[in-house]
């Protein structure tokens, strides 16, 4: 969790090759350092193409109270069956959660897709943190099977790990776009 | 993006089911391609200094509203003080349907006004976090909708280093009663480096198809009917989050027009 978060945060705060220079000590699996983009993990010996993307905003700005869809995806590079479960947790201080005109927060529960050659998962994150910390984190932990279920890779399952995704305090530091 | 065509909880249907009926609507913005769900820069439009034609003729935050509730709150000056609240219930809200050309701008219909007592923002939040009124009206061509939002005090400008105002204001279409998501979205985000003003709609972030300005202690949006969905009536509920991370504790407040569920917009003639 730590890697990926480095990566967006930096990301975020100082865009250029040269930073990504930086965050490329994001860790194995990691096929994009890009943050805003796509981030992409490998399941397995890269050569395989069996792939853990997350599509969707890593940093998540303004703080407007509303429900963005993002997905993820996991990819079988030989075209075999692939299964792909998520679940989303959020950490946030206390407050700041908008009222009831503005819950759920995520998606809750695990998400689950199974398919061939991918699996994509549909999932919503809501765009709002409390002002009395440094942001609200969700984080995306996932289970993917690849080769017809034979090959299983999790977040928790190192140099795999959960994607997080940001919604800051502030712009402080720089999201580059303000 | 493959569909996840899983069984998944009602609750993931029931978003997916809004989210259709929601993209059913008409799409604003200039440039209905660039919608993006995230707001990119170029989507923004920054803040413009207040029409002399919009600047109010009586000082925001001394009870303009006829729906405020007994509270007495005291600003401080326009550089932005922290609000003195010496009354403890949180202001109510009413909402008027205002005559034709009743407190509003030159140019421009007042459709309704959701007034919102002062000192209901939280301990510490400062005035001009603080809702007064939430005023809506049509330009007289009956082309645009203006929508504009008075706090308590002016807002000081620049901000501080790491203080955040998020002012939002809701516009519920596909969902009359305003649960669920609302379908538009107008909001201003002010830090230290200016406010900008964003519309979402059920496409995303589009490029903010009118204009935004600030003066004192007012936002104005301006935006076409069109982009928001067309000229009818609606149901809107609005939101200012306030926090300042700069100090060891950081501090925060909300404030929310009305201040629980939502208010329904009318236009004359019965255009609903």
């Amino acid at each position: 969790m730590k890697k990926i978060r480095l990566a967006a945060l930096a990301g975020v705060g100082m865009l250029g090759a040269a930073v990504f220079a930086g965050a490329g000590t994001a860790g194995p699996g990691f096929m994009n350092k890009y943050p805003s983009e796509s981030p992409t993990q490998d399941c397995g010996d890269p050569a395989d193409n069996n792939t853990i993307t997350y599509n969707g905003p890593l940093k998540m700005w303004p703080p407007n109270h509303k429900l963005q869809n993002v997905s993820m995806t996991a990819t079988d590079g030989s075209g075999d069956a692939t299964t792909l479960t998520v679940t989303v947790t959020p950490t946030d201080a206390e407050g700041g959660d908008g009222g009831p005109n503005h819950d759920p927060d995520y998606t809750p529960g695990d998400l689950t897709d199974s398919g061939t050659p991918s699996s994509t998962v549909d999932f919503w994150l809501r765009s709002e943190r409390s002002g009395k910390g440094d942001g609200r984190t969700y984080t995306i932990n996932w289970v993917a099977s690849f080769d017809n279920g034979n090959t299983e890779c999790s977040s928790e399952q190192a140099p795999n790990e959960p994607f997080v995704v940001l919604v800051p305090h502030d712009m402080r530091g720089g999201a580059g776009w303000k | 993006m493959e569909s996840p065509a899983t069984g998944r909880a009602l609750f993931s249907s029931a978003l997916a089911a809004l989210l259709l009926l929601g993209g059913g609507c008409a799409v604003g913005g200039r440039d209905g391609e660039k919608a993006s769900p995230e707001p990119r820069p170029e989507l923004a439009e920054k803040a413009a200094p207040l029409d002399p034609a919009l600047v109010p003729t009586k000082p925001s935050g001394t009870g303009n509203g006829s729906g405020a509730t007994a509270t007495t709150t005291t600003p401080r000056a326009a550089t932005g003080g922290l609000a003195t609240t010496t009354s403890a219930p949180a202001g109510g809200a009413t909402t008027t349907a205002a005559p034709s050309g009743s407190g509003a701008p030159p140019g421009v219909r007042s459709l309704a006004t959701v007034e919102d007592g002062t000192g209901d923002a939280g301990i510490g939040t400062p005035a001009y976090g603080d809702f007064v009124a939430i005023a809506f009206g049509e330009t007289d061509d009956g082309k645009d909708l203006q929508v504009i939002v008075d706090v308590a005090a002016a807002f000081p400008s620049p901000l501080g280093d790491r203080e955040v105002i998020g002012v939002g204001v809701d516009i519920f279409r596909t969902s009359p009663s305003g649960s669920g998501e609302s379908d538009y979205q107008l909001f201003a985000d002010g830090g230290a480096d200016g406010w900008r003003a964003f519309l979402q709609t059920p496409d995303g972030f589009v490029e903010y198809p009118g204009t935004f300005s600030m003066g004192g202690a007012r936002l104005v949006f301006q935006v076409p009917w069109a982009s928001v969905g067309g000229r009818r009536g609606f149901t809107t509920a609005a939101f200012a989050d306030w926090s300042d991370a700069a100090q060891t504790l950081t501090r925060d407040g909300q404030d929310a027009a009305p201040n629980l569920g939502t208010r329904r917009v009318g236009l004359p003639g019965g255009a609903s």
